[in-house]
């Protein structure tokens, strides 16, 4: 297996994130619209939000995998997130881990096509913790401190707090 | 003897939490100034003023005078009514008059009844007499005392309040600065004895004129003069009277213009600051859209394509990446030695042999020395340790989906590192427009302030100056047309009274009896006594006009001394219809229009310090002056002058004034109130300093005022 | 004012001096305690004292026209 094929088999699998966040990704997200704003801050489309989540649960450090008794909703396919550079610096961070959940760089040069997918679910498992971990935070945010996302910089506070 | 003031206290009255004590002012003969900001008890003091004197308040939600009863509850304390449930809300005043002292104190005797308040008001006086305070208990002499404070007839002169001031000196109609004239010479007594004359000169005509009858019964012409002058005295009576209509519509009229004129002069000015107000307006939106577009960008800086703020600290991970590449690279060729393991040439060294040479670190095969770690040790080692063969070969090739991803955020490398700078940055651009905006806003609510001392309209609309012109053409045209009327209604008189003159001639001629002529002298002599009273009290009106007007350019020059424009000359003309007109003349004795509001409002304080410096000669008013105006459209040049001339019209002046405060300054003063204070304290302005301060913030209902004597 | 200083403005009135033909002198020597010799100037005092005593116009009428016609 070559390099695209990997990223093609990367690409095509669609993260998930835990239905109780639903309500919080819809209200901080503007499916399909990038120019309006209403009362409190938000991205501009889901996958932002989901690509923010992941940076969150990162700086974190944190991870909240989803247990196979939860109700999910899948997301958008990995290989269309935008921008591909925040994409591709994302997949960069969790390769850096990639040890830490059982996959050593140089073994995959060797490895099967089943450890390769193995790889690849485990890596999108990764993707989802620390995505719904970020979920989690921000969640406890809007529930707690709802005040803080009238603040039009809110997501950058909390980048800033965790940095 | 000057009604002087000394002291004033509030008892939980509007921002006057708490006892009399707390919130007392003692004054002195002079200026008493008290200086504090907007909102920290200056109207609110005044209004302590009026509701002891004219039982009235100030409404400033309202913008009008309300019987202060209706208001109770707005002028107790917020804080008191918040803590308690029974309270007593006051106000009191204590001064001096010929040697008596008074201390009169409204309150009010606030219980909660349920979820509304029980008021009971009080008004209780004492007089001290002989160091004994004796309660005052008569209705009508209480009356009597409150008035020694300061009369009704010069109240509207010594309590000058905000934007009333254009309205104090009335100059247009017969009730205004005439009446005010005559009250200020002491001729109401001649006014009624002018009265009293007229009607016994009317009662002598009818009395000779019967008696004309009566005697020349027989005579058919002395009847007919007589009736011809009875009709002709008919006419000039109903004439008179239609006379005075006109004189009262013309006067109308002339208030009318004069409104429209103070109006249309400021017009130039309400466009100007209405165009200030517009530019404003789209200058705050241009920045509020440029601050908007900020703030919305912020999401989009987040997932910026070359800097995005999303990986703001997470630079790290880009070496990281590259060392595990390193790894992976070094892993990968490692493993590639082991599949291609090094071949030695024939009559090589045996593994036996190697294992000496590292051990002794001496290369046998080129007679050299190889000590331990060097490159010639470490490649004896190398070959000793060659794999054996074996067949392996790597299956992927991900190298390229790493490189990928090494190109796609290799730039990231250099801006992840100043993301931080640049928000800070970008929060420092935000916030400068904001307070743009902010200082835009201000500068906008300045220009509206000027507006509306133009006497813009906040509802009115661009066609209100429109309708004004067309008004002030009517007025005009008003004003010729009744001037025309008493014209020729004086005419008519003239003739007509000529034409009685006549018929008394040819009835003397006619009949001439010792009887009659008693009554014919009567007759003449109450109407040249008619006459000369009359003509004594315009003289004595005429003069007291002339040295009112004196007497006010002096004040007007002293109050613009120092003005770059100069401010003309004040002239008082009285009218055909008795009033008294005052407009402002150049050098060349033309009218001098387009003076700005500050001159407008100099000539009315200038005509108001010259009523009351002229009342008694050289004397001093003799009464408080209290005045909550705004000062600040003079500028310092006025109000340094003001302070300047003031102790020498009033005996005692209480001054609330803002425009000394500074609010960031320690001791809440101006330069302007610096140099005030000093010269109060060397003595150069007699009288007293005061500073009203909040010391807690609050919501203007909880606001507590507490006053500072920089000068007692 | 008082009538005393009504009387020294009307004193002054030129009319005394024209229509009346009453002097300079004549007229600084009247005064209200005084009883005058000029009618008229009596019959203005009349007209002040009864202002100031607040008579009717009508006892005022009667005493001016006992003064003119005992003449």
């Amino acid at each position: 297996m070559d390099g695209s094929q990997l990223r093609d088999l990367i690409g095509q699998k669609r993260p998930r994130y835990k239905e109780q966040y639903r309500t919080l990704i819809e209200s901080i997200s503007k499916k399909g619209d990038s120019s309006g704003k209403g009362d409190f801050s938000s991205f501009g489309a889901f996958y932002q939000t989901y690509m923010y989540a992941i940076v969150i649960g990162i700086k974190l450090d944190k991870q909240n995998f989803i247990q196979a008794s939860e109700k999910t909703n899948d997301f958008f396919v990995f290989s269309q997130w935008s921008p591909t550079s925040i994409r591709d610096y994302i997949l960069m961070m969790l390769l850096n881990k990639s040890e830490d959940f059982g996959f050593k760089l140089v073994e995959l040069e060797n490895a099967g096509t089943e450890a390769i997918e193995a790889f690849v679910i485990e890596l999108i498992r990764q993707i989802e913790g620390y995505a719904n971990a970020g979920f989690e935070y921000l969640q406890t945010k809007w529930d707690n401190e709802n005040m803080k996302f009238r603040n039009p910089f809110v997501f950058v506070n909390f980048l800033e707090e965790l940095s | 003897m000057a009604t002087i003031i000394k002291s004033i206290s509030f008892q939980n009255f509007y921002n006057y939490y708490g006892s009399f004590n707390d919130n007392t002012y003692l004054f002195k003969e002079g200026i008493n100034i008290i200086n504090a900001d907007n909102n920290m008890g200056k109207s609110k003091f005044y209004n302590g003023i009026l509701w002891i004197l004219k039982s009235t308040v100030y409404d400033s939600d309202l913008k009008r005078m309300v019987s202060a009863n209706s208001s109770f509850q707005k002028m107790a304390s917020g804080k008191v009514i918040n803590e308690e449930t029974n309270f007593n809300m006051g106000v009191n005043i204590t001064f001096l008059d010929c040697d008596s002292k008074y201390s009169v104190t409204k309150s009010v005797q606030f219980s909660k009844n349920g979820n509304s308040w029980n008021t009971n008001e009080k008004l209780d006086i004492l007089q001290t007499i002989e160091n004994r305070d004796i309660p005052v208990l008569d209705t009508f002499d209480k009356e009597k005392i409150i008035k020694k404070i300061i009369p009704t007839e010069l109240i509207n002169y010594a309590l000058l309040q905000g934007e009333s001031m254009e309205d104090l000196v009335d100059l247009s109609s017969h009730n205004g600065l005439s009446s005010t004239i005559e009250t200020l010479a002491g001729i109401k007594n001649l006014i009624e004895i002018c009265e009293i004359s007229k009607e016994l000169s009317q009662k002598t005509k009818k009395l000779s004129n019967e008696k004309e009858k009566e005697i020349n019964s027989s005579n058919n012409r002395v009847e007919e003069l007589v009736q011809e002058s009875e009709l002709l005295e008919n006419r000039i009576d109903s004439t008179k009277t239609q006379i005075e209509t006109y004189k009262t519509e013309l006067s109308e009229a002339k208030k009318k213009k004069d409104n429209l004129e103070a109006i249309l002069l400021n017009a130039q000015n309400r466009e100007k600051f209405r165009g200030v107000q517009k530019t404003l307006q789209n200058e705050i939106n241009h920045y509020k859209e440029k601050k908007n577009n900020k703030l919305k960008n912020i999401n989009s800086m987040l997932f910026s394509e070359y800097s995005p703020w999303i990986l703001m600290g997470l630079q790290d991970q880009i070496m990281l990446f590259d060392n595990r590449r390193q790894e992976l690279t070094a892993a990968i060729a490692t493993q590639k030695v082991i599949d291609n393991p090094i071949k030695l040439p024939e009559g090589s060294p045996d593994i036996p042999s190697l294992k000496r040479m590292i051990r002794m670190e001496f290369c046998e095969v080129c007679g050299r020395q190889a000590p331990r770690n060097s490159d010639p040790w470490n490649h004896i080692k190398l070959v000793m340790e060659r794999p054996g063969d074996k067949e392996k070969s790597s299956k992927n090739d991900f190298g390229s989906f790493y490189s990928n991803i090494q190109t796609t955020i290799g730039a990231f490398s250099l801006s992840i590192p100043k993301i931080a700078q640049t928000i800070l940055e970008y929060r420092e651009k935000a916030d400068e427009l904001e307070d743009i905006i902010i200082q835009k806003e201000e500068e906008k609510e300045n220009a509206k302030l000027e507006f509306l001392n133009a006497g813009g309209s906040e509802t009115g609309s661009d066609n209100t100056d429109k309708q004004n012109i067309s008004d002030y053409t009517l007025a005009e045209k008003d004003i010729l047309k009744y001037d025309e009327l008493i014209r020729k209604g004086e005419l008519s008189l003239n003739q007509w009274r000529a034409r009685l003159k006549q018929i008394d001639v040819e009835i003397k001629s006619i009949s001439t009896n010792s009887e009659i002529e008693k009554y014919r002298q009567f007759k003449e002599i109450m109407a040249s006594v008619e006459y000369i009273l009359n003509n004594s009290r315009e003289r004595i009106f005429d003069e007291i006009l002339k040295s009112l007007e004196i007497n006010a350019n002096r004040k007007y020059g002293e109050l613009t001394q120092g003005n770059l424009s100069a401010g003309g000359k004040l002239s008082f003309t009285k009218q055909a219809d008795g009033t008294v007109q005052v407009s402002i003349k150049n050098v060349n004795d033309g009218e001098l229009t387009g003076l700005g509001t500050g001159f407008q409002r100099m000539k009315q304080l200038s005509i108001i310090m010259a009523i009351i410096s002229s009342k008694i000669g050289n004397k001093q008013f003799d009464y408080p002056f209290i005045s909550d105006a705004p000062f600040s459209e003079f500028g310092d040049n006025f109000i340094n002058n003001f302070f300047k001339i003031a102790p020498n019209v009033f005996s005692q002046s209480i001054i609330l004034i803002k425009e000394l405060y500074d609010p960031m300054s320690e001791n809440y003063l101006n330069d302007l109130g610096i140099k005030i204070l000093k010269k109060m304290e060397n003595g150069v302005i007699p009288g007293t300093f005061y500073v009203n301060v909040i010391e807690e913030k609050a919501d203007t209902t909880n606001l507590v005022t507490k006053n500072k004597c920089y000068k007692g | 004012m008082t009538t005393e200083e009504i009387l020294n403005e009307v004193l002054q009135s030129p009319e005394l001096q024209t229509i009346y033909q009453l002097s300079k002198e004549d007229l600084q020597q009247e005064n209200f305690s005084m009883k005058s010799k000029f009618l008229v100037i009596e019959i203005i005092k009349t007209i002040m004292t009864g202002q100031e005593n607040h008579r009717s116009k009508e006892q005022i009428f009667q005493i001016i026209q006992k003064q003119i016609m005992h003449l």
